[in-house]
């Protein structure tokens, strides 16, 4: 037939429209038409194209040829499903209308449900169900949507206003009551200034699909699309879906099929079904459904389809799904079928196993776990027998997960202040309000008297990823007296407290923390990828002895950047250190003195270097030029001035490298690099190696910090040094901003906020440090013997160390807790490119 | 008692305990010199305490704060129209907290997403009628637009990060500031 010669075909069938055809019948539509064709069964439905949105459009209202074609439809429709729209004699049917763009779109029309019931329809409905409570129910909430969604007035008021008339037909059901409830619902929205409404379902479906066409011009859904420079003449299509009930007869139901545990990924069929119900009754958990592990929860025919189904589904999603179903009569409905969501451990299960089951590639499975995931799963814990010996002394309700310990502090300011000056705090309040910000933001964990899992303390805990419990009515908190009570135990503000923020728990003293991992075997696979994608090598820096094994265990290259000053904060002896250094200040070659140092320097190492097991091991030299010298040595302004240097004075850096050397020639570790701080040129590095070589060192290197070191990098390379950037020092340096303590991300946010500056120098890399950077990865990348990595310290920003990445850099050094997820974020960078 | 705009200047403060000029002149927008000279008029005053991570109200700022309520508000507190208005607020707000700890407890689904948002542009049209009576609202308004364009555009912090002006800081702050309005005590949600 010459199509030229008909009217366009705004409304179609949904299992006869091209599924590969977005662009025209949005993703809905489309993902219906491949679960037809798939041979899943699915309520029958129908579509109108973007091209019936921009006839809609042109003409200013619903146009009557698709108007036409929809009633045409719904014969089709009521054909299939053998009821009849409208129906005032019998079981109605009843259609839901949704929009489906090409790309979803906030503000674009939600779903209405149930459309097509009249006051004579809903009470045929009762008769045919034998339930006038399910009929009302129906007939409500479809009026409570269409008043929230096409009318765009308040569902709620209206609602609230039917409350005396829906009581009378609820408890004396019949046509009278029903048409009463129909008159009440009228003059309650012409009350709500709502103009024309009618009671026919033919109208409303009208009215339906010009709302879903309207709002593609809804305020949100163009300022979206003109932020993201989507074309305004796209347009939406509106999918028409009849709709099926699983409290129809005792074989029917509804219920929710997991293709994987969501709780722990194993793949198996896991989910729910309630008898005789529909999906919202479900949701709202008034009946008790029956878990699909018990035997008979549903027929084996039906069992046999979810799990057929639910492998195709996976296959078609790159995912595992979840599967809304209902049962009507003997014919089971795939209603909605979305990728699972998950638990974090479920999540690094199900992405491993989903590349073991051949549905996605290693890279794929990368983007199925977030970075928040993954810090989730190796988030610390309380040490169990310390959690064993643990008193409780309160309990309260848990808010937002996790496990942390501080002195107890009753207010906000205090807590801030305490913070800063390197206190450990948990803030006490009997409630909180935007005004504590300040004081949650400083604190580990929050605990409040008052106040339900819904309160201010609890939604602002979780937006921080910090611990906290509420309601913990027990206790008595009095911030102006400082102390807080609970039953007749009396505490200070300083007390020690230890919170779950998951069991609710408050425990009195410091319980001890220690990483943990659960499903740490998927952990290790999925990480693995990860750098396999990126191609990037990572060390792990801040390593003592004592937990040298457990980095290791994570398959770093090395161990490095240590800092040596932190080997003796671990040994306990940094206050003989800070003497030795006063001594040295006073008597720079005396040998003694020297002596002592290398000694001191022999015994901070030793252990690590024992336990290390010949992994690699880069240790940084002190530099008493920096911010944390200053703050560490009491007497620092009173020190020798060309301490402060560099390279300082070589009875300090010749002791101390003494002191390596002699450490690892004892413990027979041959693979340590010392490396010298704030290098500025090649002159200072070759003295560093003479002194380094004398004592029997084969590699040296330095940590690059400024301008200056950066600017003479690749001659450093030549010269065969290790090269580490320190980023965030040459970050500092470069702009010149004072010591690092003064940088909150909030300052800068403020600042860029004022115009000020083009982009945050903490986030992004700008312009020329990122050629520099890029020139001198490119320049070192020839030479076979030079190595040069990233030190970026506990909590850069993911976004700069993608830009070190587009850059050429690819090896990483991070202290262990962040090490997870530098590796996968930049594994998903990697995958990401990739794949565009 | 406080002008307007000092008062508008010194109540950002008030329901952000801390603020500095940049963010005072964000909320309200107010240009940030005139923020200035106002927070400059306070300081003289012995109102605010300058710090430099932002302005603190003392004790004798926060009784003007509240004087400029009662005294401004006096009128509109008795018209039962607004006591209507307050408590379909309560039933909209009870959606929204719901909302906002079910997004954070899924992991930011998009269709809880979605009942939140629905819920914010419910709570900004019926802002919209209190225009008349309280124009400063309008802030609140532009406020709320921006956060959820910011939403929509993928920055989820803009949900309901506490440091930033997100959707769930600025409902909070409206709730403060319409609880101040009619006088009555913040219950302990």
């Amino acid at each position: 037939m010459n199509r030229s010669l008909m009217e366009p075909d705004f409304a179609q069938p949904v299992e006869r429209i091209d599924p590969q055809d977005t662009a025209r019948f949005g993703g809905k539509a489309t993902g219906l038409a491949r679960m037809a064709a798939a041979g899943i069964p699915v309520p029958p439905a129908f579509v109108i194209g973007t091209d019936g949105y921009r006839a809609f459009r042109a003409a200013g209202a619903l146009p009557p040829e698709i108007i036409a074609q929809a009633e045409a439809q719904m014969l089709r429709l009521e054909e299939a499903t053998g009821r009849r729209f409208g129906a005032a004699d019998a079981m109605p049917l009843l259609v839901s209308v949704r929009s489906g763009a090409q790309i979803s779109m906030p503000g674009m029309m939600d779903t209405v449900l149930n459309l097509g019931i009249t006051a004579r329809g809903a009470w045929a409905m009762a008769v045919a169900t034998g339930n006038a409570a399910f009929a009302l129910d129906t007939w409500i909430r479809f009026w409570r949507m269409f008043c929230d969604i096409v009318l765009d007035l308040d569902g709620d008021a209206l609602a609230r206003e039917l409350d005396g008339a829906l009581q009378q037909a609820r408890q004396a059901p019949g046509g009278e009551a029903f048409d009463a409830l129909e008159a009440a619902v009228l003059a309650a929205l012409a009350a709500q200034g709502a103009g024309e409404v009618r009671a026919d379902p033919h109208w409303q479906l009208q009215r339906a699909i010009g709302a879903v066409f309207e709002s593609w011009d809804s305020r949100r859904a163009r300022a979206y699309r003109a932020h993201h420079k989507i074309a305004d003449d796209l347009g939406t299509a509106v999918t028409v879906q009849a709709m099926v009930f699983g409290n129809f007869d005792a074989h029917s139901g509804s219920g929710v099929a997991f293709t994987r545990d969501p709780n722990t990924g194993e793949s198996k069929l896991y989910g729910e079904f309630l008898a005789c119900c529909q999906g919202e009754d479900l949701v709202s958990g008034e009946a008790t459904p029956v878990s699909l592990a018990e035997p008979g929860a549903l027929s084996e025919r039906h069992r046999g389809e979810l799990l057929g189904h639910g492998r195709q589904l996976e296959r078609m999603y790159h995912d595992a799904v979840d599967i809304e179903f209902t049962v009507e009569g003997a014919q089971l409905y795939f209603l909605q079928v979305r990728p699972a969501k998950r638990t974090a451990q479920a999540a690094v299960r199900i992405a491993a196993e989903l590349v073991d089951d051949g549905i996605i590639s290693p890279p794929a499975a990368l983007q199925k776990v977030s970075i928040e995931q993954l810090k989730r799963l190796l988030r610390p814990s309380f040490e169990p027998n310390a959690l064993a010996a643990a008193t409780v002394l309160t309990q309260g309700t848990g808010a937002s997960p996790g496990h942390s310990y501080g002195i107890a502090v009753l207010d906000s300011d205090r807590a801030a202040t305490l913070a800063a000056s390197g206190q450990r705090v948990v803030l006490l309040r009997p409630t909180t309000s935007p005004q504590d910000i300040r004081g949650m933001l400083a604190s580990q964990a929050i605990v409040t008297a008052r106040g339900g899992a819904l309160s201010h303390a609890a939604v602002v805990s979780r937006a921080l990823d910090l611990p906290c419990v509420v309601g913990c009515e027990a206790m008595e908190i009095e911030p102006d007296q400082r102390r807080f009570t609970v039953g007749h135990q009396v505490l200070e503000e300083g007390a020690p407290l230890s919170v779950d923020g998951a069991t609710g728990r408050v425990y009195s003293g410091v319980l001890p923390l220690e990483s943990t991992a659960h499903a740490v075997g998927h952990i290790d696979r999925i990480l693995g990828w990860s750098d396999a994608a990126a191609q990037i090598g990572f060390w792990t820096a801040g390593v003592n002895g004592g937990d040298a094994r457990a980095a290791l265990g994570q398959g770093p290259q090395g161990l490095g950047v240590i800092a040596l000053t932190d080997l003796f904060i671990a040994a306990g002896t940094l206050n003989e250190l800070i003497d030795a250094i006063n001594d040295l200040s006073r008597q720079p070659v005396d040998k003694d003195v020297q002596d002592r140092l290398a000694r001191m320097t022999y015994d901070a190492c030793r252990h690590l270097m024992l336990e290390s097991t010949g992994a690699p091991i880069d240790i940084r030299l002190p530099n008493l030029g920096s911010p944390r010298a200053q703050r560490l040595i009491s007497t620092w302004a009173s020190l020798a001035p060309r301490l402060f240097l560099p390279l300082g004075l070589k009875g300090l850096y010749g002791s101390l490298l003494r002191g390596i050397a002699d450490a690892a020639r004892e413990t027979a570790h041959a693979r340590v690099t010392p490396l010298t701080a704030a290098v500025t040129c090649v002159e200072e590095f070759s003295a560093f190696r003479k002194a380094a070589e004398a004592v029997g060192f084969g590699k040296v290197g330095v940590v690059l910090q400024s301008p200056a070191g950066l600017s003479c990098a690749a001659e450093l390379a030549r010269a065969e040094a290790v090269l580490w950037i320190d980023i965030r020092e040459l970050i500092r340096t470069y702009y010149g901003y004072p010591s690092a303590l003064s940088f909150g991300d909030e300052v800068f946010e403020d600042y860029l906020a004022d115009g000020y500056l083009t982009y945050n120098p903490r986030s992004t890399l700008g312009p020329q440090l990122g050629d520099a950077l890029r020139t001198l990865s490119a320049n070192i990348a020839p030479m076979v013997h030079a190595r040069l990595g990233i030190e970026c310290g506990d909590g850069t920003s993911l976004s700069l160390l993608e830009d070190l990445y587009r850059a050429g850099l690819r090896t990483f050094s991070a202290p262990a807790p962040a090490t997870a997820g530098l590796r996968l974020g930049l594994g998903q960078l990697a995958a990401r490119s990739k794949s565009s | 008692m406080l002008s307007d705009t000092d008062f508008i200047t010194l109540n950002a403060v008030y329901l952000k305990k801390m603020a500095t000029g940049a963010t005072i002149a964000e909320v309200t927008g107010l240009v940030a010199d005139v923020v200035g000279q106002h927070l400059a008029t306070a300081d003289d005053h012995g109102w605010i305490m300058s710090l430099p991570e932002g302005a603190m109200l003392l004790p004798d700022g926060i009784d003007q704060v509240v004087a400029y309520y009662h005294a401004t508000y006096a009128e509109v507190r008795a018209q039962p129209a607004l006591a209507t208005w307050y408590e379909a607020f309560e039933t909209l707000n009870k959606r929204f907290i719901a909302s906002v700890s079910e997004w954070q407890q899924t992991e930011g689904d998009e269709r809880v997403e979605r009942r939140l948002l629905q819920a914010a542009e419910r709570l900004v049209k019926d802002i919209r009628q209190l225009l008349a009576i309280v124009p400063r609202y309008e802030a609140y308004v532009r406020r709320f637009e921006q956060a959820m364009d910011r939403v929509d555009q993928g920055q989820r912090d803009y949900v309901c990060k506490p440091t930033i002006d997100s959707v769930h800081n600025i409902w909070f702050e409206f709730h403060e500031d319409i609880l101040a309005v009619l006088g009555r005590p913040r219950d302990t949600t």
